[in-house]
């Protein structure tokens, strides 16, 4: 025996005894993602293995119509849901934080926060730039190796670690020492770039790079008791050369080898890099541009000093001289106030 | 290749009403008349829809207003050619939640970025969760 039903406005015959459930079988309409109404009236999912279809019954199916604007699996959004909760980040930051490229350079003192923070943070693509290995003495700060590393290159131990953070982080490596040669082509993969070396004319070939690819650099160092930072938007605000137009006289400034760092700082000024950065990625609150925070940790004080562009600079004045990358000799009293 | 056909005063009444919404995604639907031998489909009538979620960041129309515009599509002889929805601060292309809430097998999933100064429309059968690009034109 068979009934005659209107199913979206079509007539349809169909076998007696049916319900609402088993006609959607049949019509292989998925129950899930389906509102039903029968006779002018929604049907719960629940309900519809409880309504017999009866001749001259009208039956109307809709689909849900919906989406997001985020490419955000389900592990992700649990994973970042403490972001995703954020008012000013939301889904829409979290996605941008996903899309972001960033490239670390240094693997040390100030690389370690930087990055753990960065892939805890769902950075996209990750770049990690040292040519060192893992020496005892680093691991007193430089808390992405441990012990059992010494020995190995720092970009291999830290990817391990990164990756056991976050498998959702592509790191890529970088096991070189950045020069003249390779920095353009290293920096051209990302969006934002980090600064964590630990000596003079790598930071000055990291700025004037930056600046000629008009790529952010979050700069920082730090040496003993202190630390600074700021964030260089080349075209926008000050670079390292306007502020620092040329590096100290040898001997000047001591490295953290001569005259020690205490470790923690490196977590302190590392993690508001990678602070910084993620609101760069965000388009959270103000950068700082054109500002310097200088940290001192005997007094636990921070003071913020006002950084101009300078119309002189050779890299990003008005009649820059340095028009082609140039590299400073690495001397061992050239060591920045800074340690990777 | 398939192709979306799009009313000049339809792509109008599409971007403003995605840009009089944003940061809201706004949403809606497009009936017309599919030529399948030509694999064009063309936009007659646009139901713009309540983005019951009020998010930027998501959309769900409101089912009884989904049956509302079946039944007119239905009484004016109209077919379904095309689920659009906006996205005010990403590009035109699919989320995984959008391809994951495609069950309109056969319609075009159309979407507006108003990431950019200048708005941009893509359009996107979705099916097996694979979406793939078709063509967009606009009739003056």
């Amino acid at each position: 025996m068979s009934i005659n039903i209107t199913v979206n406005g079509e007539e349809k015959e169909i076998r007696e005894g049916l319900n609402l459930a088993e006609l959607l079988a049949e019509l292989e309409v998925d129950p899930e993602v389906t509102v039903v109404k029968l006779n002018e009236a929604m049907v719960p999912q629940g309900e519809l293995a409880e309504r017999d279809l009866e001749s001259g019954d009208n039956i109307e199916y809709i689909f849900f119509m919906g989406g997001g604007a985020f490419d955000l699996t389900e592990e992700e959004i649990e994973r970042y849901s403490r972001h995703i909760i954020l008012k000013d980040l939301g889904g829409t930051g979290q996605q941008k934080i996903k899309e972001a490229k960033v490239l670390v350079v240094g693997a040390g003192g100030l690389g370690s926060p930087v990055a753990f923070y960065l892939a805890a943070a769902g950075v996209g693509t990750l770049g990690l730039v040292d040519s060192d290995h893992v020496d005892l003495t680093n691991l007193q700060r430089q808390i992405l190796h441990t012990t059992e590393d010494t020995g190995r290159p720092k970009v291999e131990s830290a990817r391990e670690k990164l990756e056991a953070m976050n498998p959702n982080v592509e790191v890529k490596i970088y096991n070189q020492y950045l020069n003249k040669d390779n920095v353009e082509s290293i920096i051209a993969d990302y969006d934002i770039i980090v600064d964590g070396v630990d000596n003079f004319p790598t930071r000055y070939l990291l700025n004037d790079a930056c600046v000629m690819a008009e790529k952010p650099l979050v700069e920082a160092g730090i040496l003993q008791f202190s630390g600074q930072l700021t964030t260089i938007m080349p075209g926008e605000g000050p670079c390292y050369r306007c502020i620092f137009a040329e590096p100290p006289k040898e001997g000047a400034i001591p490295s953290c080898q001569e005259a020690g760092v205490l470790g923690a700082i490196a977590g302190t000024i590392g993690t508001l890099q990678a602070t910084e950065v993620l609101k760069l990625i965000t388009g959270i609150g103000r950068p700082l541009v054109g500002r310097m925070l200088v940290y001192d940790a005997k007094d636990l004080s921070f003071r913020e000093v006002e950084v101009k562009r300078s119309k002189k600079c050779d890299v990003c004045g008005e009649e820059p001289v340095i028009t082609e990358l140039m590299e400073y000799e690495l001397s061992c009293n050239l060591h920045q106030q800074a340690e990777a | 290749m398939s192709k979306l056909i799009l009313k000049k005063e339809d792509y109008q009444k599409i971007l403003e009403y995605s840009r009089q919404h944003k940061p809201v995604e706004a949403c809606g639907i497009i009936a017309g008349i599919i030529d399948q031998d030509a694999g064009k489909y063309f936009s007659t009538k646009v139901y713009l829809m309540e983005n019951t979620k009020n998010s930027p960041e998501h959309y769900l129309m409101e089912p009884e207003e989904q049956f509302d515009v079946f039944k007119d599509m239905r009484e004016n002889e109209l077919d379904l050619i095309s689920v659009f929805h906006s996205h005010p601060h990403s590009p035109a292309r699919p989320s995984q939640e959008d391809i994951e809430m495609a069950n309109y097998k056969e319609a075009i999933y159309l979407i507006i970025s108003l990431q950019q100064e200048q708005e941009d429309f893509r359009a996107y059968f979705i099916q097996d969760e694979q979406p793939q690009e078709i063509e967009i034109e606009v009739e003056i």
